[in-house]
């Protein structure tokens, strides 16, 4: 069997050896695909959208990337930047009907591309933290989380934002103890997407260590890519 | 369809918690206004799946190549690693399967050293160093990029292409480019002939005498000082690209 070419977004970042815009990856999406039997491909350009959803399998909305590549120069985030190029990629590929799996901002991209709120900050609202913290989530029944990893388990945590309402068309796959919406799923796209990050929590030293071992989110996902045309 | 080109990008900040890659939109925006469809090959474990999904090999500048990889046993220079293994050697597996698969390539800076390397050619790991001049010749000042990772300088010099080259075809006899290099081709590789010089002799130009592959050292993917951007390369390439897909 062909493997399948997954298509990744990335961060903004800036080249300082020659003064220009760049775009960046973590490489633990990168090893995840790998391990899964995909082959990673960064996009590079949002304009080409339609073109990059004829030729991949599959796309993964990642996480912020820091923004600096050198320590001590910092820029700051351009949200327009990345925003433009989550949308364009999402609408693309769900267009074509291509498999989708959000993570973390990628996430929260995916529900705000289908008209589902956000809610930004919301330590300050609802007052939990989910910044380096871990926690358990307790899955949905019949979902993909429900089938890999049972009712509960445990997960990392980083990020500010969190969704809100999801969108029609979503539904609710795993929650917090603290009533954060931790994953969904589409009820009728192949779309997953989950506010902790699985790529970080693969392998015998899963963030966090009492993890399980996240690696089959990535094999259920490429092989659902491979199996699309 | 637009061919995909595929870019190695470079390590990015290794002081974060995880190892990531970086690329530069300069060559993502110049394949992509060429007509190609630019994408970056991030991770280095398997370079055959990448020969196989894509239709051209984009190698951009950056970072020295090691000097191991071109069997020299000690570094000039430096007395620090300021190479990437790890980017190396994948742009040199990479190189060598696209070679093999007749599928073209474009080098850029690095990556016209890359070509030659990989087709067993030498580089000079310091110009000034080996030769006792600084290139470009007219100019003696701080204008090259030192090989470390702070910001590099461009100077600009003509070039003269050699006749009945493909790259004189495309840019004609003379042009003005822009220079941002301290190491450059020593001995060429199986294959390459020069395909353009600067007036202090330094090869600015390589191409394979048979194969669909193009190597320049100046830097026509950006704009620097009063030289624009030179689209001519990146259009001959992508064509190029979508004639062997056929």
């Amino acid at each position: 069997m062909k493997k399948p070419i997954i298509l990744l977004t990335g961060g903004q970042a800036y080249d300082c050896q020659f003064r220009s815009r760049s775009t960046m990856l973590n490489h633990t999406y990168l090893a995840a695909v790998v391990a899964a039997g995909g082959i990673p491909l960064l996009m590079t350009d949002p304009m080409l959208a339609e073109e990059y959803a004829a030729m991949a399998d599959g796309l993964i909305c990642t996480g912020t990337q820091e923004c600096a590549p050198e320590p001590g120069l910092l820029c700051e985030a351009d949200h327009e930047w990345r925003n433009e190029r989550e949308q364009r990629m999402i609408h693309a590929f769900l267009k074509a009907g291509k498999p989708i799996l959000g993570i973390c901002l990628g996430m929260q991209q995916i529900n705000a591309a289908l008209g589902g709120e956000l809610e930004i900050n919301f330590r300050f609202t609802v007052g939990v933290e989910h910044n380096r913290v871990t926690h358990t989530v307790r899955t949905e029944e019949d979902t993909l989380l429900r089938r890999l990893f049972g009712e509960t388990f445990e997960v990392n945590s980083y990020h500010n934002k969190r969704v809100k309402t999801l969108a029609e068309g979503l539904k609710l796959a795993a929650v917090s103890p603290d009533g954060v919406i931790e994953a969904y799923e589409h009820t009728s796209h192949p779309l997953w997407a989950f506010q902790f990050h699985p790529e970080r929590s693969r392998g015998e030293f899963p963030d966090p260590p009492t993890a399980p071992d996240m690696t089959p989110v990535f094999e259920f996902f490429v092989d659902r890519c491979g199996k699309n045309g | 369809m637009r061919p995909v080109i595929i870019t190695v990008g470079e390590d990015g900040n290794t002081g974060r918690y995880y190892r990531n890659s970086m690329l530069s939109l300069a060559y993502s925006d110049a394949v992509s206004a060429a007509g190609g469809l630019p994408a970056a090959a991030l991770d280095n474990r398997h370079p055959e799946d990448y020969v196989a999904v894509a239709d051209g090999l984009l190698l951009s500048g950056g970072q020295d190549l090691a000097c191991g990889t071109y069997g020299e046993l000690r570094p000039l220079k430096y007395d620090y690693p300021i190479s990437s293994r790890m980017r190396d050697t994948f742009e040199l597996a990479l190189c060598r399967l696209f070679l093999e698969a007749g599928k073209p390539i474009l080098g850029i800076g690095r990556g016209m050293q890359v070509i030659n390397v990989a087709l067993g050619g030498k580089l000079y790991q310091d110009i000034q160093m080996e030769t006792g001049r600084a290139h470009p010749d007219e100019s003696a000042a701080s204008h090259r990029n030192d090989g470390i990772t702070k910001a590099a300088e461009f100077s600009f010099h003509p070039i003269r292409t050699v006749e009945g080259t493909k790259t004189a075809a495309i840019l004609g006899e003379t042009v003005e480019v822009s220079s941002c290099h301290h190491q450059a081709v020593k001995t060429l590789g199986t294959g390459l002939k020069a395909a353009a010089f600067a007036p202090d002799g330094i090869i600015e130009a390589i191409e394979h005498e048979c194969l669909p592959v193009l190597g320049m050292q100046f830097h026509p993917e950006r704009d620097a000082g009063a030289i624009k951007a030179d689209p001519r390369m990146f259009e001959a390439f992508i064509r190029l690209c979508g004639e062997v897909a056929k």
